[in-house]
């Protein structure tokens, strides 16, 4: 339905449209595997000439986002030295690197909230943001995780330092990744190769660089979780929005490719993880691995969505360890993945008053105890609970709670759980 | 059926859905007007904490309501009506909404590791239980 010129109101097969948009988006974010090369090549293409700019000579691929910042600073260097040209000397240099990016944080063409301001009305703005955007949403987890730990590395490959978890400056966790001392032969090398066999020349040996270039890092990735600001273009192409073409190479590509760098005369793309792994609530989390992992082995730990240092998952901490790490919210991470049963037991946590019968719960108890106060951000204390059903293998889950720290004791803690009083979930009838 | 002793066969039959296979199907789902409790929401009879529930409400369609959707490879609550059962969605933190048994009807919410708990009539909030961490987090079973 159109009003005043712009789509008022969604009919029934728009509306389907919408929702198989989000679903595509939202599975496009938490999609792993090498994609699709070409599509994403045409599609950068495409997004260059959309631009008014030439397509890139060279389109090269990385393994990682890490290897992919690394590599977006050499790129101009290589394809000097590879090809000969004066041209490509200069471009090497950092000011120009940085007047040769072609897309910043908006991406290829920012200028769609103007096109559906003139075309569609706020309610269906609204609907489509819905329907079409918010799904895609989820699927940027991975990315915002991969920008913190593409954060530290830069700091750690900077200072040539990282703290040392065991260490003299133990419980650290600032920089949560190591030193990564062959990122730059083993990337410099990768470019040269690719970059010969698309100039058609033999490729040569060629030494790589004993630093990298002067701001290596500054150089904002494409694709990153620009996701969901995608998926609102192609709802409002799928309902009718017209003048979006510009956004399509862009659109193409992002599907097929985890982050990349537009330059003109030059392209860096990077794999999608080839592993992906979410909690029930589509979190980035896996207990006893990376939570995504490229091809090249660069991984990122996470805990239910926070992102942990991989000793935490691959190995298992101390007490004495979670007790020293200085992050609240990893330490908290790390109690979980112990479990609060068996970190009461090997903390030597203080038991509040006695247990009591757990109400709805026969023959069950529950349990209070302190926690030191340098353990959580807020002061709190934990309850000890027993699961009202069974598991399969029969045995009855433990786990613990937090509650206010003022809590008295263990049934106004439980009561407390779900804003009753003590007095009020005292009458529950049944539990399970 | 004695429709006040109902079974956990009865309740997922009735819904469609399965639930965990070491949970005994013929268990009975006693049926109260009282506070209860199913994993990580409580069931709260709107009277207990003078509860001012939202007026209105749907019917609970024969596919039930999933009350706290776990997403993908997780366990959702399932809110299945036996009669006349509405539902008001509150969706605001903790409180996720309120459903009302009517006269002659009984609600069950159906979960496939912690079975199935049944009310009688009356207007009952589902709540999530709230922990105290850094911030206040919805508990997740």
């Amino acid at each position: 339905m159109v009003e005043g010129g712009r789509i008022g109101e969604l009919t029934p097969e728009q509306d389907a449209l919408l929702r198989e948009v989000g679903a595509k988006w939202a599975a496009a974010g938490g999609a792993t595997g090498p994609g699709d090369r070409d599509a994403a090549e045409e599609g950068v293409r495409t997004a260059y000439r959309a631009a008014g700019c030439a397509p890139p000579r060279f389109v090269v691929w990385l393994d990682s986002p890490w290897a992919g910042l690394v590599g977006q600073s050499l790129l101009p260097a290589v394809i000097a030295a590879v090809t000969g040209g004066r041209a490509a000397r200069l471009r090497a240099r950092l000011p120009r690197r940085r007047r040769d990016q072609l897309a910043g944080l908006g991406g290829f063409f920012p200028g769609t909230r103007e096109l559906f301001e003139a075309q569609v009305t706020d309610a269906v703005l609204h609907q489509v943001t819905e329907l079409a955007c918010t799904p895609a949403r989820g699927g940027t987890d991975w990315r915002i995780l991969a920008r913190e730990a593409v954060r530290d590395q830069v700091h750690a490959q900077r200072e040539l330092v990282v703290w040392e978890p065991d260490g003299e400056f133990e419980g650290y966790t600032q920089a949560q990744v190591m030193l990564d001392p062959d990122v730059r032969p083993r990337v410099h090398a990768e470019l040269v190769a690719q970059v010969a066999a698309q100039a058609g020349v033999r490729a040569t040996p060629l030494k790589p660089p004993r630093l990298l270039p002067r701001g290596w890092w500054h150089a904002q990735p494409l694709g990153r979780w620009g996701l969901a600001g995608h998926a609102m273009d192609d709802g409002m192409e799928a309902i009718g929005v017209r003048g979006l073409e510009p956004c399509q190479g862009e659109r193409q590509t992002l599907t097929e490719v985890g982050w990349w760098w537009a330059f003109r005369d030059y392209a860096v793309l990077t794999r999608r993880p080839d592993v992906y792994h979410r909690d029930a609530e589509g979190r980035p989390h896996c207990a006893d691995g990376p939570a995504a992992l490229w091809p090249d082995g660069w991984a990122v730990h996470a805990w239910h969505g926070v992102r942990v240092p991989a000793a935490l998952i691959e190995g298992a901490w101390t007490t004495d360890r979670i007790l020293r790490e200085r992050n609240a919210e990893v330490r908290r991470c790390a109690i979980e993945r112990m479990g609060w049963p068996e970190f009461i037991v090997a903390a030597g946590l203080r038991q509040v008053g006695a247990d009591e019968p757990d109400p709805g719960n026969p023959g069950q108890h529950l349990s209070l105890y302190d926690v030191p106060t340098r353990l959580y951000n807020v002061p709190v204390r934990v309850l000890l609970c027993t699961n009202a059903s069974v598991e399969r293998d029969g045995t009855r889950r433990r786990y613990g709670l937090t509650v206010p720290a003022d809590t008295p004791d263990p049934v106004t803690a439980a009561a407390g759980l779900l804003g009753l009083t003590r007095n009020q979930y005292l009458t529950i009838h049944r539990a399970t | 059926m004695d429709q006040r002793q109902p079974t956990l066969q009865h309740v997922t039959a009735l819904a469609g859905v399965d639930v965990l296979q070491h949970l005994d199907l013929q268990a009975a789902i006693p049926v109260t007007s009282g506070l209860q409790r199913q994993g990580d929401i409580g069931l709260i009879p709107v009277g207990l904490i003078d509860y001012a529930a939202p007026a209105g409400g749907d019917q609970v369609p024969a596919t039930g309501v999933p009350l706290v959707s776990a997403g993908q490879g997780g366990h959702t609550h399932l809110l299945v009506a036996d009669g006349h059962v509405t539902w008001a969605p509150i969706d605001d933190g903790a409180d996720v909404g309120c459903f009302t048994v009517h006269e002659g009807a009984v609600a069950y919410v159906l979960h496939p590791e912690h079975g199935a708990m049944g009310h009688a009539p009356g207007t009952y909030l589902v709540r999530r239980q709230t922990e105290q961490a850094d911030d206040k987090r919805l508990v997740i079973d």
